[in-house]
């Protein structure tokens, strides 16, 4: 029995003008870059618990349109993809059951459309993939693969993570290697489509797990930028400590998502620090108050956070770690004047680095039901539209037009290049008066 | 005791890096030391040469330009005291 782990990796904007004006703009396009080329660690983690006895490949598909034939000769293949690429995704399937393999489709977008993507497949895991895959492979020995795996319903304990098969891959390709320290996230926000929705239930990784993966990959890339693929690495702050303190024994440097509350936490910063953190990705999602109202649908934790968003980027960027702010354009609540809001909180923050994408309605989300409820989906399963630089819903506050040229617009000043240089330069000035002793904010370059 | 050797046993010591992978042509990105971890790896080898490095950007690639810079702040240092 051979398996085929196939990856669908290459996600593209489908707005020709954003695409083509990303073309001039490597910053814009640097981080969709990065998220398209990690490898998928959902597929090296079944890879890792598939026995032995089965031949294993990993395969990245970036373009099926040059793809000339399947890849592979494999007896079964397990292909996972974004919500972006599912299309692509599915046409790859069909041509494997054309040629006899035997298709199994899991993941996100899977879990949050079981039946179309059972029109694809011989069989689907839906919800976490670890539950389900060893009795998934044992019915494919035998010749019996069931149409449905359903793990929902019974959370898998982290405690039992099998150890990713990052061997499989070609290192050299990879400016990054993920590896996952939590799983879910305790906050609820609306439009959020990462691992929440196949694990309603926060959980974290044991650290002693998580050290023995990053001790796999320096065997095979001995100083790696590692990249944890969490939903918010320190919402569990106990957790976060323990890690950092492990992790600053191993010497590597790395990148996560989190949210402003590290900044209340000195300590925890001096150890993300200590510990070779690079930048932190947190989602500020917009500077303005209406922008922010309901987007956890009930807490409004982000709102109440508003006032303090200064000082976290500060803050956090005195320990010489860079944030990169993320907002989201197009939210309920906000009209043409977001465009300005977000490029003067930019300009002025001090942050070192900058994603903007457009509010995406993702399958499987609130905000995806509530829209199509209201009739603001622009189409229905227009899942290529899923790039987070698509506009596939009509906004509240302004139109489609409005939305697509003014997000056009404020890309072009962000990602100007001049303007990254400034950024950074800034960060840098900063943080050079902070380690020559400047310690007084008045002496300090704004 | 040469620049070069003292930096190579510095970064050994403050990486945990084996010194027979840190050779002149070896760039620091290949060591897990980005651009960020090099600001401050400039810092600290201000103390350890008892130099002050200008402010501004710096061309660092690899080992060679980074021992260059302190021979030449060295250099530097020493024909002020002159």
């Amino acid at each position: 029995m051979k398996i085929g782990f196939i990856a669908m990796s290459g996600v593209r904007a489908h707005n020709k003008a954003l695409t083509d004006h990303g073309l001039t703009l490597p910053g814009f396009v640097e981080r969709s870059k990065v998220i398209a080329s990690l490898p998928s660690l959902g597929l090296l983690t079944l890879a890792g618990m598939t026995p032995a006895q089965v031949e294993l490949d990993y395969i990245e598909v970036p373009d099926l349109d040059a793809v000339a034939d399947v890849p592979g000769d494999f007896d079964a293949v397990a292909i996972s993809s974004f919500s972006a690429q599912i299309g692509e995704a599915y046409r790859l399937a069909d041509r494997y059951r054309a040629r006899g393999t035997q298709v199994v489709l899991g993941g996100l977008h899977v879990t949050a459309r079981p039946a179309e993507a059972l029109q694809h497949a011989d069989g689907i895991v839906v919800g976490e993939g670890e539950p389900s895959w060893p009795a998934l492979v044992a019915d494919l020995l035998r010749g019996k693969l069931q149409p449905v795996y359903d793990s929902r319903g019974q959370n898998f304990d982290l405690a039992n993570a099998p150890m990713p098969r990052f061997d499989l891959l070609d290192v050299e390709r990879y400016n990054r290697l993920t590896v996952q320290t939590q799983r879910g996230c305790p906050f609820r926000c609306e439009f959020c489509a990462a691992s929440i929705r196949i694990a309603p239930t926060f959980k974290v990784k044991p650290v002693t797990k998580v050290m023995a993966e990053i001790r796999r990959i320096k065997e095979i890339w001995p100083h790696p930028f590692i990249e944890f693929a969490d939903d918010n690495t320190f919402v569990n702050k106990r957790h976060g400590k323990e890690l950092m303190r492990a992790l600053a024994r191993e010497h590597v440097r790395w990148f996560t998502e989190t949210d402003v509350s590290v900044a209340q936490d000195d300590e925890l910063l001096q150890l993300m620090h200590d510990a070779g953190c690079a930048q932190v990705l947190i989602g500020l999602e917009s500077p303005s108050p209406a922008g922010l109202a309901g987007l956890e649908q009930k807490t409004n934790w982000k709102a109440r956070q508003r006032d303090q968003y200064q000082r976290a980027i500060d803050r956090i960027q005195s320990h010489g770690i860079t944030v990169n702010g993320c907002f989201i354009l197009g939210l309920d609540g906000t009209g043409p004047e977001s465009f300005d809001e977000v490029w003067k909180f930019v300009r002025d923050s001090g942050l070192y680095e900058v994603q903007i994408t457009v509010q995406t309605a993702f399958p499987g989300t609130p905000l995806y039901e509530r829209l199509r409820q209201e009739g603001r989906l622009l189409r229905e399963n227009a899942w290529e539209l899923c790039t987070l630089f698509d506009v596939n819903l009509k906004p509240s506050g302004m139109s489609v037009a409005e939305l697509e040229s003014g997000f056009l617009a404020l890309a072009g000043k962000i990602y100007s290049d001049d303007f990254i240089k400034e950024r950074q330069d800034r960060f840098f000035a900063r943080r050079r008066q902070q380690m020559r002793g400047v310690t007084d904010t008045q002496e300090l370059t704004s | 005791m040469s620049t070069f050797d003292r930096t190579q046993q510095f970064l050994a010591r403050r990486f945990t890096l084996d010194e027979r992978e840190i050779t002149p042509e070896r760039t620091l990105q290949s060591l897990g030391i980005d651009s960020l971890a090099t600001m401050e790896l400039v810092f600290d080898l201000e103390d350890e040469f008892g130099i002050t490095v200008p402010d501004g950007p710096q061309a660092i690639e690899t080992l060679r330009d980074l021992v260059a810079l302190i021979d030449r702040q060295l250099a530097l240092q020493s024909a002020a005291a002159a």
